[in-house]
């Protein structure tokens, strides 16, 4: 997460509220930022409230940003807190889980699949499965998954953007992958069929036919 | 026909299989979502519309608390400062005194000891009009009731207390003639002869009064 002589000096200016620096700054950072949002949300406009939030939030604060600390960890660390404030407001914070979104998830990989390769059907329900259990997970957890599965931070830049230590990230993404193995296996249970794929062929005891005991 | 489906526990071989799922999960609906195309004018609108930026709050912060700190520093160490806490300290001394009389039913007027004082001898009854008696070596009270007269030579150490009064613990050393009415005198006792070096042995006050 090093950043470069022209980011440094793109940072610089920022830092000195150069706003000329500061449009070229939300250039660069603004769709990645945005699709962070979106999937801590599943929800394109709340990530675009979020996302505003954060680039007023961010030049308000700049005068404070040390130079010689990493940029991304601080800005993420921005889009996190102003993230989990939004849903806060929104009463669809921690522990409640984010609205299915069938519309907006059907917009964005189309209705079910027309008949076709059958890897390639099977693969995008699983990924709908996955959406969708992601979604059902408390924020803190939601967001630790992304910023490692996702953005690829590690547990040091977890921590820092988080706000807690490595022990607790890793605790943290522990427990979240855990939660997510359950929603997996509790859409397997309702009838699902990506799960038992995903989750390795879990036993299936059929009850015997009522009365043919 | 309705399926019953057991569910094994979690499997720490699946978390590789997931995790990639959930990769590629992540990285598939990130990528087919666009971000506004007008975001950056509007983040602009927003700059433009919002309030300047404050002043930094942490500076004020410090300022307040290095103020606070410099102002309790002059009250403790000033004179103003000591004579404020003084006055403090006997004001709760005496709000505490008064409490403890009134509890304890000493509202005639007796002497409240100062204190650290040390209260002994033997005390005349509150009959007496006249005492008479030594107080030698060592530390001694003699108390008259008021109007009353205590009359006696002291040496060493005399503590005299005055019933009806508010006379103060006096201390003469040394040979000591003392006469005096001590129930209206705030110092009971009069010294006059300079301290001797040896002191005559102990011999407690004795003091004689009429029956009551």
């Amino acid at each position: 997460m090093d950043e470069s002589g022209a980011t440094q000096e793109l940072l610089t200016r920022c830092k000195m509220q150069d706003r000329a620096a500061f449009a070229e700054l939300f250039r660069e950072y603004h769709a990645r930022l945005f699709r962070t949002a979106f999937l801590m949300t599943q929800s394109a406009e709340a990530a675009d409230d979020i996302t505003q939030l954060v680039f007023v939030e961010l030049f308000s604060v700049f005068r404070r940003y040390d130079l010689a600390r990493p940029f991304l960890p601080w800005l993420y660390r921005i889009v996190h807190n102003v993230g989990v404030d939004y849903l806060k407001r929104a009463r669809r914070g921690a522990d409640m889980p984010l609205p299915a979104g069938e519309g907006a998830r059907d917009a964005l990989l189309g209705p079910d699949p027309a008949p076709g390769p059958a890897e390639q059907a099977e693969r995008r329900e699983a990924q709908r499965a996955m959406w969708d259990a992601l979604g059902r997970l408390p924020v803190a957890q939601r967001t630790a998954l992304i910023l490692r599965y996702y953005e690829g931070l590690n547990e040091a830049e977890m921590a820092a953007v988080l706000g807690c230590r490595k022990g607790t990230v890793k605790s943290r993404l522990h427990r979240a992958l855990r939660a997510l193995g359950d929603e997996l296996r509790q859409q397997a249970w309702h009838g699902g069929s990506v799960a038992d794929d995903l989750l390795g062929n879990p036993t299936i005891a059929v009850r015997p036919q009522e009365g043919g005991e | 026909m309705a399926d019953d489906r057991r569910i094994p526990p979690p499997d720490p071989a699946d978390a590789p299989q997931m995790e990639s799922l959930l990769t590629e999960t992540l990285a598939t609906y990130a990528h087919d979502i666009e971000p506004p195309a007008d975001a950056l004018a509007r983040m602009q609108t927003h700059l433009a519309t919002a309030k300047p930026a404050r002043q930094s709050r942490p500076g004020a912060i410090r300022w307040a608390i290095a103020g606070a700190v410099a102002l309790v520093l002059l009250l403790l160490l000033s004179p103003i400062g000591r004579a404020t806490a003084s006055g403090i300290g006997h004001a709760a001394r005496n709000v505490i005194v008064t409490m403890r009389d009134t509890v304890t039913g000493n509202s005639g007027g007796e002497l409240t000891p100062a204190r650290g004082t040390r209260v002994t001898g033997t005390s005349v009854p509150s009959s007496a009009t006249t005492g008479t008696g030594t107080a030698t070596a060592g530390s001694g009270s003699a108390t008259a009731r008021a109007s009353g007269t205590v009359t006696g030579t002291i040496t060493g150490t005399v503590v005299g207390t005055s019933r009806s009064g508010k006379a103060p613990a006096t201390t003469a050393t040394g040979a000591t003639a003392a006469t005096g009415t001590p129930a209206s005198m705030p110092a009971p006792l009069l010294l006059t002869a300079p301290a001797p070096t040896t002191a005559t042995p102990a011999n407690p006050m004795a003091g004689t009064s009429p029956p009551p």
